[in-house]
């Protein structure tokens, strides 16, 4: 009998995982990684680690939030792993403040008006998929902080913890992808009402 | 005094960490006489908000008719789950 592929447990069905939870799992993972190749991936990933680590399902929750708490493990090593590569110098590029104040530091009229719209009167559905849009053009380290902190709600602490990186410069791509989304958000917005 | 870049800075800080008594204090005195500032802190608390609260059922709905496993990664995935042919 081979232990790795035997359920323990009667409630663990993985023959039916894929028809059950694919999807599911599938749609988190590429809502959090913007990548439909890396979602499959990590679903791989994450059934054959549920297979191989089976017995230490306790079966008092369900199944699907089972193998969704391994999946959010292997989508934050994913993460970490694409940006390994790329270190904070990148996202100079991506620091908005510069174009949107002027030398004192004031917001430039272009950049914000006393009459603009508060994105808050924004149609959560028309919010959601324009955020989607303006995340994609986010350079991709500070569209992941983003996802981690706010989507997941995840600790800075444990985020610097997982990206190897000082809270300082957290907090620095944090500022970034946030004042960039605004600007995008309101932008975008604009422009389909006019 | 501080200026609109860095009221900007210190606002979202705010979501991240406490931000020291008098810096609060500062911030607020800002934010107080300026009206552009205070719209960027409405938009940013609604970012904020709303990613936080309604981000898992939204990728349910939104997704929902593009969002599925490609048929050749299914049938991938069935084969690695299959029990042993024995």
């Amino acid at each position: 009998m081979d232990e790795l592929t035997e359920p323990t447990h009667k409630a663990l069905q993985p023959i039916t995982w894929v028809d059950q939870h694919g999807d599911y799992l599938y749609r988190y993972a590429v809502s959090r990684l913007r990548d439909g190749e890396a979602a499959e991936e990590v679903v791989q990933d994450s059934f054959v680690s549920a297979l191989r680590h089976a017995k230490q399902y306790a079966g008092t929750g369900s199944e699907r939030a089972w193998l969704l708490g391994i999946l959010k493990r292997k989508i934050i090593d994913y993460v970490r792993e694409r940006n390994r590569t790329s270190n904070l110098g990148d996202d100079d590029v991506g620091d908005l403040s510069e174009v949107l104040f002027d030398e004192n530091g004031n917001w430039k009229r272009e950049a914000r008006a006393p009459g603009d719209p508060p994105l808050d009167a924004l149609e959560r559905q028309e919010f959601w998929r324009i955020l989607r849009d303006c995340l994609e053009t986010l350079p991709s380290r500070q569209a992941d902080v983003f996802v981690l902190r706010e989507m997941d709600d995840q600790n800075t602490e444990e985020i610097c913890k997982d990206l190897q990186i000082s809270a300082s410069n957290l907090w620095v791509l944090l500022y970034r992808a946030r004042l960039r989304l605004a600007r995008c958000m309101k932008s975008r917005w604009q422009q389909e009402t006019s | 005094m501080l200026n609109c870049k860095d009221v900007s800075k210190l606002l979202s800080e705010s979501l991240d960490r406490k931000l020291p008594f008098w810096t609060r204090v500062r911030l607020w005195m800002h934010l107080g006489m300026c009206r552009l500032c205070w719209g960027f802190r409405r938009d940013l608390m609604h970012i904020h908000r709303e990613t936080r609260q309604h981000a898992d059922e939204i990728e349910r709905d939104v997704h929902e008719a593009e969002g599925k496993l490609s048929e050749e990664s299914r049938e991938r995935m069935k084969r690695l789950l299959a029990p042993p042919q024995s």
